[in-house]
């Protein structure tokens, strides 16, 4: 097995002080948000990435995982969520790769009495003194892409 | 000759608002005084913060807003002891059957628990006025003229009420 298909790596992105892990081999890329063409007027997205042919939008979370327009100051990086009709962007302040054998880390399951349908959190972990959130890359964009649809259909 | 009423040792708790509820002696493990507690999004409003007790992420839960009888308001927030993180949390044990693994989850207290007597000659019948504790009540008693329901912990922090409220919601 090599590292890329190690199920022990994630990618973590950090975003309003909040630590989100997303198993390494559910992430494409990692990007710098200079490179997102940026939009004012579209419900829910900070704008675009388009590369081979694909065009992928870029959501912004907020610390209560809800979708914002306002981007962080310190925001540089955007990550790309694997899928073959269309990756999904989700902006980060800052983005790293770990082990989590390496790292000590051990994934703890998300309270049952804390679930709900939506959620795209799975797991939680405790990570630099604060408790950090697990997602996968599918539960990340069903979650994403329900939004964005429940955002526009509000406005309508 | 006189027959002696049998007593069991329970926790008395103090949820604010005129809530009280009680459980057994054995179900409290420890009580923490302002910890550190963290927010988890797209969870239930009544039990959406985390502390980390021993290495082990427990859920905590408001009875309160669970039964839709919150008094925490965004004023109450921002300077008194209403203030979440200010509060007092119970740590509480519970088994889902006698042989699966004993689990902890904690509860906002709005005081310190009391320790209490209860004897078999208190049961009563839980008053139509205090129904919402209906789903969390295993029975109930008088204590000092107030009607004390005995909650269970296993069904709070269980499955099978999780998937109930996410049905209602």
């Amino acid at each position: 097995m090599t590292d890329i298909h190690n199920q022990d790596l994630y990618v973590v992105i950090v975003f309003d002080n909040r630590y989100l892990f997303i198993p390494q081999d559910h992430v494409q890329s990692i990007e710098i948000i200079a490179d997102v063409q940026q939009t004012n007027d579209e419900i829910g997205i900070i704008g675009w990435f388009f590369r081979h042919h694909l065009e992928s939008p870029v959501f912004n979370l907020a610390k209560n995982f809800s979708l914002t327009s306002v981007l962080s100051k310190k925001c540089e990086y955007f990550i790309l969520l694997k899928d073959d009709e269309q990756p999904l962007g989700i902006t980060c302040d800052e983005v790293d790769s770990l082990s989590l054998k390496q790292a000590h880390l051990f994934l703890q399951a998300t309270p049952i009495s804390m679930k709900t349908p939506n959620s795209p959190i799975s797991k939680l972990l405790i990570y630099q003194d604060k408790i950090a959130y697990v997602s996968t890359g599918n539960d990340l964009k069903k979650y994403l892409l329900t939004l964005h649809q429940d955002l526009i259909g509000n406005i309508k | 000759m006189v027959q002696e009423t049998k007593s069991s040792r329970a926790w008395l708790l103090n949820f604010g608002n005129n809530l009280k509820a009680a459980i057994g002696h054995h179900e409290m493990w420890q009580v923490l005084i302002s910890p550190q507690l963290f927010d988890i999004p797209c969870t239930p409003l009544y039990c959406n913060k985390v502390l980390v007790f021993q290495n082990h992420i427990l859920p905590v839960c408001d009875i309160a807003n669970f039964l839709n009888k919150s008094i925490s308001t965004a004023k109450d927030n921002k300077n008194n002891k209403n203030n979440k993180n200010n509060r007092t949390v119970g740590i509480g044990i519970y088994q889902s059957t006698p042989t699966t693994p004993i689990h902890y989850a904690g509860i906002y207290l709005e005081t310190m628990p009391q320790s209490i007597y209860v004897n078999d000659e208190q049961a009563c019948d839980l008053p139509k006025e205090q129904a919402d504790w209906g789903q969390l009540a295993i029975s109930c008693f008088i204590q000092d003229e107030i009607t004390i329901p005995i909650i269970d912990l296993a069904y709070l922090f269980s499955p099978e009420l999780n998937n109930l409220r996410n049905r209602i919601n």
